[in-house]
């Protein structure tokens, strides 16, 4: 796992663009507009597009409309104006569960309040995606089946999750435990386009090294990454490409490896010109 | 961490895990115990036999038991609807105003359709308690889910309005006329559940309640729709970000936790009363609340908690008989018992504090 | 005094009860410690009001007596739910158990009758008469001839709406509910606050308690609130902490009220007309929850975990 050595920014980036001239569009956003939340800027006109197997930066100072993109790309939020393209299907006018189902995943920026059940089990945080599909008739079925717990544990294993079991409370893990359930929730379910809002807040820097780990391995298998971080070093180690927000609007869009971070730091703060 | 190694501790986990609610239990009761013995000493009574008197009135023979469960069975059926409705998030504390309008469903149902094959009417009977329990309980959980409007409150008043409606319908339309006032008329023989206890009100309303707390459990605590139910009551927005309906689930939940409270109240109509009169629940619906609050929303934490009430109510009316102490004593102890439980960690917080201090005190003066 | 003059005067004093329990709990909202247990503190107040009528003769001892009593329970809710971090709803909603069910136990152990307790030595509030303002038309019944209680529930409303600008107190107990560790850090004491606030709670919800017994028909009857407190919680909700609107809320159950008791039963059935408070409440929810988004009506419940 090269990504996990050193300074794996410039090698990452590499691998991702020797791939991107005809990767296809797994994310299409076109002049995406929202309502005025309290916490955010509102959405303006943000047009941006993912690549199959690359990551995209999301970069801003906070409050600017970071938070109401990510909201408004799983379908939290409706939007206002503009279209979604998934795959190259509009899933505007869905919500949430149908946009999951045709493969976007979600990793939200605060994962007590939306990540975790805080006060459910291990088991219960990580099963999620795999009872979203469940029909009509068969919600009556067990949900913490024998083989759900199992898989869980494998899980756990597989993402280095340290806990006493799986039905261990998600409050009583660390934020690097707990990421890991996150991130391991969203990659299990295949996503073809990840929304990865600020996947490292909170998280010690043994696990941090991991999480990068396994983003880089979901991009090698195709998936396209929206990665909204305030950590400018998170998004200069992982994206290939970086959009800046400000008050809502896309002001600059530049390939990582030439740009500086002074100059995203000049869009950040509004300096256009 | 390998499975080896938490294998061995599996099982005193779980026993820990059993501890805790049952010291919590036997906390709270001792506390109402000690109380029922005040109590009684200040009316000039000998509190332990008049316990034991009252024990074996409530739990004494056969007979008692049964007498005892009959009783019971309405309570646990409704607290299991506030609880489940809790569960997911939903404070429905209007269990008083449900349980009344599924009475009264049962009531007319029973009394104005029929005579039919006995399975079938009472099937009837209970399906249309269901119906008007939930339907008004997902009225309000509908508005809760998409106007925002505090169910809390909501539900709270919907028990005024839907008590005086059922009083209305039995003071007029549907009174009974060769009766006083305030009862319908008496349901037919086809809508009443057989007694399977002689000299006792036990019928076999019992295997219903038994099938509807098994069905409870299962749809609340291992179901994928109790999933999404208790994720959207602990974390909603874990739930809305994995994709969870909330709103819908609010509403279901409400339907469910009001079908339940409404087939409480048609489990009076249908096992002891045979008609619906004014005060057929009063007080109920605030006794499942706090049952509900007490057991933690859990269907087993509440059967346990309804069991304890049952016996302490019956007791009561034992110590009533041979006393004249009044009865209402079991509704001062349940009260008392339930702040005792919340109060428990609090307090034990304060005595291990304190004692803390004061031996650093004393290590000071040393 | 014609019909008009009747409804209005009755108005007023249906308001008086709702206003009081309305005023204590908002002190409680302020702390964020929103007493949902008012009903059975009014049940209390009305029962201990018509005892201490009834032992002492007088109904100046039975306020005093009752709105003391009240005082110390509110100490013991107090420390239940500050310093034992008891929920408020739990206990609140015990309370309400608790009252229902002790007013009638005490009933039939001290004066051995069940239902009602009424008595001619039970003394009635006094109807305070103000001269020639009384004769205004119109107006002249509503503002002369109430009781003590009407008057105090008015200039508390002036009281607390003045303190609310100009004294620390609610700058605390505002402060203890929504900033405690600001209020801790300028050195006041959070627990103390909110203790302060349920004392005041229950003191005004006991007097409530006294203008329904002693206020209206001087006898206490099993469950005689009847749903008031829980109107009164529905006032409280609906005010957002504002002293004045929870005056005007206080006012418009109070008139609902007062119309359900004189509407005619040719007009409506009693117990649709029972039903106007209550229904004016449900409404009036609906309505505020439409027009505004944020979650402000929200009674604080337990959370139900471990």
């Amino acid at each position: 796992m090269a990504a996990m050595t050193g300074r794996s920014d410039v090698h990452l980036g590499r691998v991702k663009r020797s791939g991107r001239s005809d990767a296809p569009a797994v994310l299409e956003v076109k002049e995406l507009s929202t309502d005025r939340t309290v916490s955010d800027s509102p959405l303006d006109q943000v047009s941006l597009t993912v690549y199959a197997g690359e990551i995209l930066g999301v970069a801003g100072v906070e409050g600017n409309g970071q938070t109401a993109l990510a909201e408004a790309l799983v379908g939290l939020t409706a939007a206002r104006s503009g279209v979604i393209l998934l795959g190259g299907e509009p899933v505007t006018d869905d919500n949430v569960r149908r946009r999951r189902d045709r493969g976007l995943g979600f990793v939200p920026e605060d994962r007590h309040l939306q990540g975790l059940p805080l006060h459910g089990s291990v088991t219960e945080a990580t099963v999620a995606g795999r009872l979203r599909g469940t029909g009509r008739f068969a919600t009556l079925a067990p949900a913490l089946s024998r083989g759900r717990r199992v898989w869980a544990e494998a899980v756990m294993d597989k993402y280095a999750v340290t806990a006493a079991d799986s039905s261990a409370r998600c409050d009583s893990l660390s934020g690097g435990n707990q990421q890991k359930i996150v991130l391991a929730r969203e990659l299990e379910d295949n996503p073809a386009c990840l929304v990865l809002a600020q996947p490292t807040r909170g998280v010690d820097i043994g696990a941090i090294e991991f999480l990068y780990g396994k983003v880089a391995e979901a991009t090698h298998r195709g998936c396209g990454v929206l990665l909204v971080s305030a950590d400018l070093d998170e998004i200069f180690r992982l994206s290939d490409r970086i959009v800046v927000l400000f008050k809502g609007r896309v002001v600059a869009e530049l390939p990582t490896l030439t740009t500086t971070r002074e100059e995203i730091g000049r869009h950040m703060m509004g300096v256009t010109a | 961490m390998t499975t080896l190694e938490t294998k061995p501790t599996a099982l005193p986990h779980r026993l820990a895990l059993l501890a805790r609610p049952v010291g919590r239990t036997g906390f709270a009761v001792l506390t109402g115990a000690l109380l029922a013995m005040g109590l009684i000493a200040l009316q000039g009574y000998a509190p332990m036999p008049t316990m034991l008197a009252g024990l074996r009135y409530a739990l004494g023979d056969a007979v008692a038991v049964s007498r005892t469960l009959a009783w019971g069975l309405p309570l646990l059926v409704t607290a299991l609807g506030v609880a489940f409705a809790f569960r997911a998030g939903m404070f429905n504390i209007g269990a008083e105003g449900q349980l009344y309008v599924g009475a009264m469903a049962a009531a007319i149902v029973g009394a104005y359709i029929g005579p039919l094959f006995a399975g079938l009417h009472l099937l009837l009977c209970l399906a249309a308690a269901a119906l008007t329990g939930g339907a008004v309980a997902a009225g309000l959980g509908w508005l809760r889910a998409h106007w925002g409007v505090d169910e809390v409150l909501s539900t709270l008043l919907s028990n005024y309005l839907l008590v005086l409606l059922c009083t209305y319908l039995a003071n007029g339309p549907l009174r009974d006329p060769t009766r006083q006032s305030g009862s319908t008329r008496e349901v037919h023989d086809s809508a009443m559940f057989p007694v399977i206890v002689d000299q006792t009100q036990l019928t076999a309303g019992l295997y219903v309640v038994a099938a509807l707390v098994l069905a409870t459990w299962w749809l609340s605590e291992r179901s994928i729709a109790g999933y999404r139910w208790r994720m959207t009551g602990s974390s909603p927005g874990f739930a809305a970000a994995m994709g969870i309906d909330i709103a819908r689930a609010r509403v279901t939940s409400m339907a469910v936790s009001g079908a339940l409270c409404g087939l409480g109240g048609s489990l009076l109509v249908t096992c002891s009363q045979g008609r619906f009169w004014t005060e057929i629940g009063t007080g109920i619906g605030w006794d499942a609340v706090l049952l509900a609050l007490v057991g933690r929303s859990r269907p087993i934490g509440v059967l346990a908690w309804a069991g304890v009430y049952c016996v302490l109510r019956a007791s009561a009316r034992g110590v009533e008989q041979v006393t004249g102490i009044p009865s209402e004593l079991s509704s001062v102890l349940i009260a008392v018992i339930i702040v005792a439980a919340v109060a428990r960690s609090g307090a034990i917080g304060l005595i291990t504090d304190w004692a803390r201090r004061w031996r650093a005190v004393r290590e000071k003066q040393q | 005094m014609n019909a008009i003059e009747a409804f209005l005067a009755s108005g007023i004093r249906f308001t008086t009860p709702i206003l009081l329990a309305g005023l204590g709990c908002l002190a409680t909202r302020w702390t964020r410690d929103l007493n949902v247990g008012l009903e059975g503190v009014m049940l209390f107040g009305a029962f201990f009001g018509v005892v201490c009528g009834y032992r002492f003769e007088s109904a100046a001892v039975a306020i005093v007596l009752t709105s003391a009593l009240g005082a110390v329970a509110g100490l013991v809710f107090g420390i239940l739910v500050a310093t034992l971090r008891a929920n408020a709803f739990v206990v609140g909603t015990a309370l309400n158990v608790l009252a229902a069910g002790a007013t009638v136990y005490l009933l039939r152990t001290w004066f051995g009758v069940k239902g009602s307790f009424g008595d001619e030595r039970i003394p009635s509030l006094p109807a305070v008469r103000w001269g020639v303002i009384g004769d205004i038309p119109l107006i002249g019944p509503v503002l002369s001839g109430q009781s003590p209680l009407t008057y105090l529930s008015w200039l508390l409303v002036a009281g607390m709406a003045w303190a609310v600008r100009h004294t620390v107190i609610v700058r605390h107990l505002k402060a203890g509910g929504e900033h405690p560790e600001a209020l801790r850090a300028a050195g006041g004491n959070v627990m103390r606050t909110r203790i302060i606030a349920q004392v005041w709670c229950f003191t005004l919800c006991a007097l409530a308690g006294v203008q329904l017994s002693l206020g209206q028909l001087t006898l206490f009857t099993e469950g005689m609130t009847s749903g008031l407190g829980f109107v009164a919680l529905a006032a409280v909700i609906f005010c957002r902490g504002n002293v004045l609107l929870l005056a005007v809320m206080s006012v418009a159950f109070g008139f609902s009220s007062a119309l359900s008791v004189r509407l005619n039963t040719a007009v409506m059935a009693p117990q649709f007309a029972q039903m106007l408070p209550y229904a004016v409440a449900l409404v009036g929810l609906i309505v505020l929850s439409r027009r505004s988004r944020t979650a402000d009506t929200r009674i604080l419940t337990p959370s139900q975990e471990n």
